[in-house]
């Protein structure tokens, strides 16, 4: 019997050398029978811990030591009773106890500290179970619709995380020193309605487009002051400002890499080709999560169907149909999809297009041209995956497949529309940045240089004069600045002043700030409320007016509704996430230029949390047929990584390509928004602190530096 | 030691935590569920143990279709008769959790699939296995012929040393390759 018990032992040994993940070799050198034999095996454990602390050798007691504690730590992943692993706990602690009396100090110290570290970790990891939010709700749909749908709230839940901290980055760092010291709403310009807004400034129309008071408000990049030192303390805003943003990417992308290991680390099965497939479909095919007798039908159901299906395809390996037939299909299939894909970015380039022509042609606008752009964007979004599918249906594919096609082409979709939507701003973005050509603009700008020459500073002359520089060169221009000189010459009395101020306000058009930044916020922020509108609306209509109609209107009907067309719902795990996503990468998108998009998307999430929950308990029905679409967790954090770094790059470009606007953010005077770290540098830091950041960030430092990296 | 009456003691908390993977609140609500279950008389009895059919009316495993193995494996009584101790239900749970190893489960799982508890997968073993996920009714069991083509497929990939029954560390093989099988292999009360 002994022999028994030595694989135990020599298995226990081995714990000090791999103490987290025993891999499998060890396992199965473990005789199967271990586990009955109950006696006899911790006997001769004992037995065999006796033996080896017998010597009074301080250095090997405490090793000795070290190893029962290993022991403990380790005893909870061991496959024992209760009863004998509070055996073995009880005597390895007792051993412990006895020898580390004879310990010294410091030894005794350190595993002191050791113990409390292990103690108040573990306190602490309860405490913060506690705050994990809508527990009970996912469990319940854990037990209705197994672990597949859940995962799709979990998900949501785990993003709702990360925004709930971009909120505090931002807010912390940039929304509160900007209310609480900056200057208030009404004293510098960029914080002013213009007058002829004030009127409308109240309207709901103004409102919904996101003008007026909201947008001279701390939702947008433009309110923010350019001072360099703002409140008592001198907290440095638009320093503060440049570095939240690129910290928010920083911290996501630091996040996602964290999670995307730990979720490799678990799943040993990434890297290998090997296909179970039997094997899976029986013995991982039970969800165990399902406490529902109605679920575990259905999941029964399709277990069979799954194994049913695997035999067929098994006997079969050649299709019937003709193979000339089923790839002309499948051509024909991806031809309308490339099309289709190519037409949406298509449209929405245009839409754009024309709502930036209509802006300028016409002074008012209606509703639906004000909301184009973004009403045709969350269209597309809505639509589109459907026509997808049906399409799908041409080519004939094993489901497995198809859905993976289904997430490509959705994906590619999401990914075309944002950027094509992010592409046509920035082309605005690039006229309003720039040069203005169009003569009414100048006269906005004169009446711009006239106003800061009301006031005192000190470097009006200056933006006058880089203005003039960079403006082109009309008649019109040249009349403005000889008048402008003329007043400047002439007193400084403000009668004159207001008087020419009122000239040249009358030709102003609306646009008096050309705030840029302020714009794209605007847009995307649009874009996400409208997006929330479409989404909630058709979950609503799809599913619950879809859900009302086969219940109760499955009496009058011919035939029955609910098995045949249109039948419930179901949950569509996969394309729900992937929308989770595209949302996610319209906040990265916009972050930079609306503070508080973060926060909003905060409020959206939980929205949707809770709509959905209520959706998918009372409107949808478990799967038919259970395909995973992803082999692994990672592949939906993989297209999250994917997006983050694709939403990333617009920002990057806006920051390095295009000035900043003349008149309002925090940036506004300087060449480029990252200048101001370069002026930070160079002003407030010590003289050699900046020498050595212009040594480093010379060529001589970075080309070695890559290429190490290399 | 064991559990008294209704509440369960500061230090065999503490033990249960170091020895299981639930937290405080899991152990604390698997008392009181576990708790719910016991007739007034059995309460007062410390090491109470209730039997099986009390076991399943548990909604979480109610509806599963390993039930009964699952009591089965979990219990220690001498009968061999499935019924748990409060001690053996925090086991179950333990191996059931969330934050429990890979191969804790798949040693669990094994157990729970070998019906004649032999220590091996044998064919016997496997059809149990596959009716009782099919379930009873005659149109969902797989007839004869499939099951028969089920088992030699299941066999053939899985059975590595070709002695026409799968053992633990083959199974253990299989298992830890799915993506799926830690996430679903859970219950939570």
């Amino acid at each position: 019997m002994s022999s028994v018990s030595e694989p135990l032992v020599s298995s226990s040994r081995s714990l000090s050398a791999t103490k987290r993940h025993k891999s499998i070799r060890k396992n199965s050198r473990r005789i199967y029978s271990a586990y009955q034999d109950h006696q006899q095996g911790s006997s001769d454990d004992e037995d065999k811990e006796d033996e080896r602390v017998d010597s009074n050798d301080p250095e090997e007691m405490f090793q000795n030591i070290q190893y029962q504690k290993e022991i403990i730590a380790n005893i909870r992943t061991r496959p024992w009773p209760m009863r004998r692993k509070l055996k073995v706990l009880k005597q390895a602690r007792e051993i412990v106890l006895k020898y580390e009396g004879r310990l010294t100090r410091t030894r005794g110290y350190q595993t002191a500290g050791a113990d409390l570290l292990k103690k108040l970790s573990r306190v602490l990891y309860n405490i913060m179970v506690l705050f994990i939010p809508w527990e009970v709700r996912i469990k319940k749909i854990e037990s209705h619709f197994g672990s597949g749908v859940a995962s799709y709230f979990i998900f949501l839940r785990w993003l709702f995380g990360i925004n709930i901290v971009l909120t505090i980055m931002t807010g912390a760092f940039i929304v509160l020193p900007e209310l609480l010291a900056g200057a208030r709403f009404g004293t510098t310009r960029s914080k002013t309605i213009p007058k002829e807004h004030l009127a409308s400034a109240q309207d709901l129309d103004t409102i919904w487009s996101l003008g007026g008071y909201l947008q001279y408000s701390v939702l947008f990049y433009g309110y923010y002051g350019r001072v360099r030192k703002i409140g008592s303390a001198g907290y440095r805003l638009p320093l503060a400002y440049f570095l939240v943003g690129m910290a928010v990417f920083a911290y996501s992308f630091i996040i996602l890499l964290r999670k995307m290991a730990k979720n490799s680390r678990l799943s040993l099965a990434s890297a290998s080709d090997e296909n179970f497939t039997f094997c899976w479909r029986v013995f991982c095919a039970w969800d165990y999560l399902i406490g529902n007798p109605e679920a575990a039908e259905s999941k029964g159901a399709a277990i069979v169907n799954n194994i049913r299906e695997a035999i067929v395809e098994e006997q079969e390996k050649k299709k019937d149909t003709s193979l000339a037939v089923l790839i002309s299909l499948r051509i024909l299939a991806n031809i309308l999809v490339l099309l289709s894909l190519a037409g949406s970015i298509y449209i929405i380039y245009f839409v754009v297009d024309r709502s930036q022509k209509l802006e300028q042609e016409k002074p008012e606008l209606t509703l639906w041209e004000k909301n184009e752009v973004s009403v045709v964007v969350s269209l597309i979004t809505m639509i589109a995956p459907s026509a997808f599918e049906l399409v799908a249906q041409l080519e004939m594919y094993h489901p497995r497949t198809s859905l993976r096609f289904q997430l490509a082409r959705v994906l590619v979709l999401y990914l075309g529309n944002l950027y094509s939507l992010i592409i046509a701003l920035l082309d605005k973005v690039n006229s309003m940045s720039s040069a203005v050509p169009v003569s009414p603009g100048n006269w906005s700008d004169s009446s711009s240089f006239l106003a800061t020459i009301a006031q005192p500073e000190v470097d009006s002359l200056s933006t006058l004069v880089s203005d003039i520089s960079v403006s082109e060169h009309q008649n019109s221009t040249i009349a403005t600045i000889a008048m402008v000189l003329d007043v400047t010459n002439s007193s400084r009395s403000s009668g004159t002043i207001s008087n020419q101020t009122a000239l040249f306000e009358k030709n102003t058009r609306s646009q008096q700030d050309q705030c840029w930044e302020t714009y794209v916020g605007q847009e995307m922020l649009k874009l996400s409320i409208i997006d929330m509108i479409f989404t909630v609306a058709s979950i609503l209509l799809i599913d619950f007016i879809r859900g009302l109609v086969v219940r109760y209107l499955s009496d009058c009907c011919c035939w029955d509704l609910e098995s045949k067309f249109p039948e419930y719902g179901e949950f569509k795990i996969a394309e729900n996430v992937l929308h989770l996503i595209y949302n996610q990468g319209m906040i990265w998108m916009g972050a930079f230029f609306s503070p508080c998009l973060p926060a909003f998307n905060v409020l959206k999430l939980i929205g949707l949390m809770y709509l959905r929950s209520w959706a998918v308990l009372t409107c949808n029905v478990p799967h038919q047929q259970v395909f995973r679409a992803s082999r692994s967790n990672n592949f939906y954090l993989a297209m999250l990584l994917f997006m983050l770094f694709l939403c990333m790059l617009p920002t990057i470009f806006a920051i390095v390509r295009y000035r900043p606007s003349q008149h309002c953010g925090p940036f506004s005077g300087q060449e480029k928004i990252y200048d101001i770290i370069s002026e930070t540098v160079a002003s407030d830091f010590p003289l050699w602190f900046s020498k050595v950041m212009s040594y480093i960030t010379s060529p001589v430092v970075v080309l070695p530096a890559l290429l190490l990296l290399l | 030691m064991g559990t008294t009456a209704s509440k369960l003691g500061k230090d065999l908390l503490s033990e249960y935590q170091e020895l299981t993977f639930l937290t405080k609140q899991e152990i604390l609500c698997a008392h009181k569920r576990f708790t719910e279950l016991l007739t007034k008389d059995e309460k007062d009895l410390p090491n109470a143990r209730v039997p099986m059919e009390r076991i399943l009316t548990l909604p979480e495993l109610k509806s599963n279709p390993f039930r009964e193995r699952i009591c089965h494996v979990f219990s220690t009584s001498e009968d061999k008769d499935g019924s748990l101790t409060f001690e053996d239900f925090l086991d179950l749970l333990s191996a059931f959790s969330d934050s429990a190893t890979l191969e804790i489960k798949s040693h669990y799982a094994f157990r729970i699939f070998d019906f004649d508890d032999d220590g091996t997968l044998d064919r016997g073993d496997l059809e149990k296995l596959v009716n009782c996920l099919t379930g009873e009714t005659d149109d969902t069991r797989l007839t004869p012929e499939e099951m028969r083509q089920l088992i030699s497929n299941i066999l053939e990939e899985s059975d590595i040393d070709k002695d026409g029954t799968v053992n633990l560390s083959e199974f253990q093989h299989v298992i830890s390759r799915s993506p799926d099988f830690v996430s679903s292999f859970k219950i939570v009360l």
